[in-house]
C-alpha cells in the first residue's frame, strides 16, 4: 500500500509542472498583456491613458514583464519553491492572500449548493419512484429536466430581477461574513447555492428514481417485506441504502460542476469568490493572479484525484497495483 | 446655428429671475432685474447662490410649475426631448439639508490600487482627495459647461493667481487644510510643500503626461503659497490642476511602505477610505477635519454623509436590481430601454437625461498609413453621407443619441451639440451623393473596407454595414478579442477603421490633440497635416478665451468637412437618482463631476432613505 502512494504521488508530481508550464505559456500565448488591459480598464472608466510608447515599456519593466519569458518562468519557480506565489500585477497584493481571501466564499458557497444538492436531489428522487406514474413523480420528473435544461446564468439572472419587481427584494450586497452578520450572510448565499445546486439535485433526482425503482424491484425487498417489516423499515434500511451508493458517486462530479458553475453565479450576485477573481484575472491578463489561481486549484484537484484512488484502494484491493 | 451660449451669470440671472418672479408672485420692473443682474455680476457667485438659498424654501413650488411648463412644451430648454423633459433644473437643488446618513453607490468600485503617480485616478480620487482647483457644481452653478475661464473655483487653492503674461500661476493653499488621521500623515496640515512634491511626481508619471507638459517647475514661495512656472503660457492651466487625476498627496506617504501606498489613500477630501478593495468594494467615512467649507451653508461642516460604499457590479442586471431594491441611491446607463424598464418598477425615481459630449461616442478612425483609399476625401465623405444617423439613433438607441462630432459643444461656445447641417455638408445622408463621390473617386464597382471590433459585431456595425452595402461599400469585420483588439489599436495595426479610443478632457484643445496631433498616441490611425498641428497650436497657446473657441469652431469644421474621423452618434447620459437623494447631478464632464467627484461633500440623503440610511434635518 505504501509503495502505491508513493508511486501515486511521484506520478503527479509530472501532472503539476506540466500544468505549471501550461498555465504560464497559455496566458502569455494569447494577444496583450496586462499593460494593454490598463489602457482599456482606464478607457472603460471614461478616458484613455496617454501612454506614450517608452512610458509602456517602463511601466513593463517594473511590473517585471519586461524581460524574456524564460526569464520570467525561472523568476516565478524560484518565487514558487520559497513559497512566494508571486504578487498580482493590478493591485500589488500577494497572489496568495487574494486567493484565500476569495476562497473563503466560493468554498462556502459550493458546501451550500452541495448541501442543497443533496438534499434537494436525493428525497424528490426517492419519493418519485415511491409514487411512481402519479402526480408526484410527474412533478419530480418535470423539476429534474428543468434543473437539466435551464442554465445557471439565466436563473441566476430570473432570481436576482423577479423578487426586486414583485416583492421589492434583494439579498443584501456588499460580502457580509458569517462571523460578522449570519443573517445578511445567509441571505446573500443561499439563492446562488440553491442555483448552483440545482443542476446537481436534478441529476441526483433522476439517478436515485431509476436506483430506487430498481432496488425495489430486487428479491431481497420482496423478501423484506413478506417477513412482515413495515414500508418505512424496507425504504430506508434496505431499499435506500443501497439505492444511494451510486448517487454517492455522482457527488464528487457534482462538486467539480459546482465549483465551475461559481465564475458565472458570482460575477451575477456580486460575490467576490474565486471565480470572479479568476475571470477577472483573465480578463485583466494579471499573469501572477492566473497562475496563482490555477495552480492551487490544480493542486486541490490532483490531491482529490489522489484521495479517490487511495479511497478506492482501500475499499477495493483489487485496483492496488502489484 | 447652435445658440451662443451666455455667460454663466448672464443664463443663471435669466433664469432666477424667472423663479423669483414667481416665488414673489408680483410683478417686478425691469430695471429692478437690471440692478439685480449688475448686482450678480459685482458678487459673482456667491451672490447668485445666496439668492438660490433665499429662495430654497420654496424651491419646490418653482420646480412643480417649471415641471408643468415644461409638460407643455412652454419651457424650451432642448432641442433634445429627453433632455428637455429630464433636464437637470428639475431636479430638487437646495432645500433643507439632512446632515448624516450613509449612501450606496453602485458605480463607485475602488481602483486596483492607489498609485497616484503609476495609474489612471481620475474617476476614484475626488472623494478622499482634493486637488488645487474644481469645477462649480450644484444649485448656483451651470451644469453642461466647462468654460475654461469661468466655471472653476478653489478646491485647496483659495484662487488661481495668473501672471499678467500668463508665465506662471500662483496658488494660495487654503490654511488649515488637513489630511486623514492615519499614519504615516497622522493628520497633518498640508502645506505648499506637498503641493510641489506632488506636481514634481506628475511630471514624470505614465499617465496624463500631455496635461502637465506646459508645467515647466513649481516653486514654493511660503508655507502656503505654490508657484506653477510654465515652459510656455497657457491661460487654461487652472482647468488643468482641476483635473481629479492632479491630486495632492504627502510625500511622507508616497515615499514611504509601498504597500500602504497602494493600498490605503490618505488625502484631504471628504471622505477618509476605510476599506478598498479592487472588484469588491470601497467604504469611506466622513473625515472631521474636512476644510473646504461651502459658503451655500454657511457654517455646515462638511460633508453631509456620514458614511459611503461603493460597490463594483459585473453584472448590469445585479445593479439594476440593487437600484430598484433601495440598495443603491442612483442608476446609470445609457440605455433608454434600461431607463424605461427601471421607470415601470420605480416611477418615482428622478432623471437626468444629457447630450453627451465627444468623450463616449461611436465614431471611427481610418487608418492612414500606407496606400489607403482614405486619402481620397471623396472617399471619406461618401462613407459619412452613407450613413442615415437619424435613423441609427432611433432605431438603436431609441432617441437617445445626438450626432457626434470631434469637439465637445461646451468647448465650441455651444449649448447643446451641433446637429445636421449644422455639421457641414457631408452627415446629411445622401446615398446618391455617396454614389457619386465614389465613381468620382474611381471606385464605381465599389470598394471593401475592414472595420476591426472589439469582441463581436455590434448592431451599430451591422447596420452599418447595409448602408455601406447600399451605395457600394462592403464592410467586412475583422473580430478581436477585447484586450487584443486594445493592443492592435494602440499600436495602429489595423486596415481599415477602428472605433476611437474614448478620450476624457477637460479643456478644448485636448480633444483635438488627442485625436489629430501627430505624436498623440490616441491618433491611432496616423493622420497627420500641417494645417491642422497649426491649428492645434493655436488653439493651445492663445491667451484669449474668445480666440480660443474661434479656433477651436474653425478645428470641428475642418475635421467635419474633411470627414477625419467617421463621426456617427453619441450618446445620451442617463442617470436616475432615488427619490432621497439630494443635490445630485450629472456635470458635463461626467467622470470628473459626478462619480469621481468631490460633490458628494454636498449631496444629502432625506429620512425616507431605507433601512434607516437617511440624514437627519439640519436647521441652519
Amino acid at each position: 500500500m505504501q509503495r502505491y502512494i508513493i508511486r501515486r504521488v511521484l506520478l503527479n508530481i509530472p501532472v503539476l509542472l506540466l500544468v505549471i508550464v501550461g498555465t504560464f505559456a497559455l496566458i502569455r500565448v494569447a494577444r496583450g498583456d496586462v499593460i494593454t488591459a490598463m489602457l482599456q480598464e482606464a478607457e472603460g472608466a471614461g478616458g484613455a491613458t496617454a501612454m506614450q510608447r517608452e512610458a509602456i515599456q517602463q511601466l513593463r519593466r517594473e511590473l517585471g514583464i519586461g524581460d524574456p519569458v524564460h526569464i520570467q518562468f525561472v523568476k516565478w519557480a524560484a518565487g514558487l519553491v520559497r513559497g512566494d506565489f508571486g504578487r498580482s500585477l493590478w493591485t500589488g497584493e500577494p497572489t496568495w492572500d487574494r486567493f484565500w481571501r476569495a476562497a473563503k466564499i466560493t468554498f462556502e458557497l459550493s458546501f451550500i449548493a452541495l448541501v442543497l444538492n443533496i438534499l434537494i436531489g436525493v428525497p424528490i428522487g426517492v419519493l418519485s419512484a415511491l409514487k411512481q406514474d402519479t402526480l408526484a413523480d410527474y412533478i419530480g420528473r418535470l423539476i429534474a429536466i428543468a434543473g437539466i435544461s435551464i442554465p445557471d446564468f439565466w436563473l441566476g439572472i430570473m432570481a436576482l430581477t423577479f423578487p426586486a419587481i414583485w416583492w421589492g427584494y434583494q439579498a443584501p450586497i456588499g460580502y457580509r461574513e458569517i462571523w460578522v452578520d449570519p443573517w445578511g450572510n445567509l441571505q446573500q448565499f443561499v439563492i446562488p447555492a440553491a442555483i448552483l445546486g440545482f443542476r446537481g439535485a436534478a441529476d441526483d433526482m433522476r439517478l436515485s428514481r431509476s436506483q430506487m425503482l430498481e432496488v425495489l424491484r430486487q428479491d431481497y425487498i420482496r423478501t423484506a417485506r413478506a417477513k412482515g417489516l413495515s414500508e418505512r423499515t424496507v425504504i430506508f434500511r434496505h431499499a435506500l441504502r443501497n439505492a444511494i451508493i451510486p448517487v454517492v458517486t455522482l457527488w464528487g462530479g457534482n462538486l467539480a460542476r459546482i465549483l465551475a458553475g461559481t465564475v458565472v453565479i458570482e460575477q451575477i450576485f456580486t460575490l467576490p469568490g474565486v471565480g470572479s477573481l479568476t475571470l477577472n484575472a483573465i480578463s485583466l491578463r494579471d499573469y501572477t493572479q492566473i497562475q496563482t489561481n490555477v495552480m492551487i486549484l490544480a493542486v486541490f484537484v490532483v490531491f482529490g484525484n489522489l484521495l479517490t484512488d487511495i479511497t478506492y484502494a482501500f475499499i477495493d484491493p483489487r485496483i492496488r497495483y502489484n | 446655428m447652435a445658440r451662443r451660449k451666455q455667460t454663466y451669470l448672464e443664463e443663471a440671472y435669466e433664469y432666477w429671475r424667472e423663479v423669483w418672479r414667481r416665488q414673489m408672485a408680483v410683478a417686478t420692473r425691469r430695471s429692478l432685474f437690471l440692478r439685480g443682474s449688475t448686482l450678480a455680476a459685482l458678487g459673482g457667485a456667491s451672490a447668485l447662490n445666496s439668492l438660490l438659498a433665499a429662495c430654497a424654501s420654496g424651491a419646490e413650488t418653482v420646480q412643480r410649475e417649471v415641471q408643468r411648463e415644461a409638460e407643455r412644451g412652454t419651457y424650451q430648454y432642448s432641442r433634445y426631448p429627453l433632455v428637455e423633459k429630464y433636464n437637470w433644473r428639475l431636479l430638487p437643488w437646495g432645500g433643507t439639508p439632512y446632515y448624516g446618513g450613509h449612501a450606496l453607490e453602485p458605480n463607485n468600485d475602488p481602483p486596483s490600487n492607489w498609485d497616484f503617480f503609476n495609474s489612471l485616478m481620475h474617476s476614484h480620487t475626488g472623494r478622499s482627495h482634493q486637488r488645487l482647483m474644481r469645477n462649480k457644481y450644484g444649485p448656483g452653478a451651470h451644469m453642461e459647461r466647462l468654460d475654461t475661464d469661468k466655471d472653476f473655483e478653489g478646491d485647496l487653492a483659495l484662487e488661481a493667481r495668473p501672471a499678467r503674461d500668463f508665465s506662471y500661476w500662483d496658488f494660495p493653499i487654503r490654511p488649515g487644510t488637513r489630511f486623514h488621521d492615519i499614519p504615516p500623515v497622522n493628520g497633518r496640515e498640508l502645506t505648499a510643500d506637498d503641493v510641489k512634491y506632488s506636481f514634481d511626481r506628475y511630471l514624470t508619471s505614465l499617465h496624463r503626461g500631455e496635461l502637465v507638459a506646459y508645467l515647466d517647475r513649481v516653486e514654493v514661495l511660503d508655507r502656503y503659497t505654490a508657484r506653477f512656472h510654465m515652459k510656455r503660457p497657457i491661460f487654461w492651466w487652472p482647468n488643468i490642476v482641476a483635473n481629479p487625476a492632479f491630486a495632492i498627496v504627502a510625500p511622507e506617504h508616497a515615499e514611504g511602505d509601498r504597500d500602504h501606498w497602494r493600498n490605503q489613500p490618505i488625502g484631504t477630501g471628504p471622505y477618509v477610505v476605510t476599506y478598498s478593495r479592487f472588484r469588491d468594494k470601497q467604504e469611506r467615512v466622513r473625515h472631521p477635519h474636512y476644510n473646504r467649507p461651502d459658503e451655500r451653508w454657511p457654517g455646515v461642516q462638511l460633508p453631509f454623509l456620514d458614511r459611503g460604499t461603493g460597490i463594483y457590479f459585473a453584472d448590469a442586471t445585479a445593479r439594476k436590481t440593487a437600484f430598484r431594491t433601495g440598495q443603491a441611491d442612483y442608476i446609470r446607463t445609457n440605455d433608454k430601454a434600461q431607463m424605461d424598464d427601471v421607470i415601470a418598477t420605480n416611477p418615482q425615481t428622478r432623471w437626468l437625461v444629457r447630450p453627451v459630449s465627444p468623450d463616449d461616442r461611436e465614431a471611427f478612425m481610418f487608418q492612414w498609413r500606407g496606400t489607403t483609399p482614405f486619402h481620397d476625401v471623396r472617399v471619406r465623405r461618401a462613407m459619412s453621407l452613407a450613413l442615415d444617423r437619424q435613423r441609427i439613433i432611433d432605431t438603436l438607441k431609441l432617441g437617445a443619441a445626438v450626432w457626434a462630432h470631434p469637439i465637445a459643444y461646451y468647448n465650441l461656445g455651444y449649448e447643446e451639440p451641433l446637429h445636421g447641417k449644422e455639421l457641414g455638408p457631408w452627415v446629411e445622408y445622401n446615398p446618391t451623393l455617396a454614389r457619386q463621390l465614389l465613381r468620382e473617386a474611381g471606385y464605381e464597382q465599389g470598394l471593401e473596407v475592414e472595420l476591426m471590433v472589439s469582441g463581436s459585431v455590434s448592431d451599430l456595425h451591422q447596420v452599418m454595414q447595409n448602408m455601406f452595402a447600399d451605395v457600394g461599400i462592403r464592410l467586412v469585420f475583422d473580430e478581436r478579442e477585447s484586450t487584443e483588439f486594445t493592443e492592435r489599436r494602440t499600436q495602429g495595426n489595423f486596415k481599415g477603421l477602428v472605433r476611437i479610443p474614448v478620450v476624457a478632457a477637460m479643456a478644448g484643445p485636448i480633444w483635438a490633440l488627442n485625436y489629430y496631433a501627430k505624436d498623440s498616441p490616441h491618433n491611432v490611425g496616423g493622420y497627420s497635416d500641417p494645417q491642422m498641428e497649426a491649428m492645434i497650436e493655436r488653439a493651445l497657446y492663445t491667451l484669449d478665451a474668445d480666440e480660443q473657441v474661434r479656433i477651436l469652431r474653425q478645428i470641428n469644421d475642418f475635421a467635419m468637412d474633411q470627414v477625419l474621423t467617421l463621426e456617427v452618434f453619441a450618446t445620451h447620459y442617463i442617470v436616475g437618482f432615488a427619490p432621497w437623494m439630494h443635490n445630485a447631478a450629472d456635470h458635463a464632464q461626467m467622470s470628473f463631476n459626478f462619480w469621481g467627484s468631490w460633490q458628494w461633500a454636498i449631496i444629502w440623503l432625506d429620512d425616507t432613505a431605507p433601512g434607516g440610511r437617511g440624514g437627519r434635518p439640519l436647521q441652519l
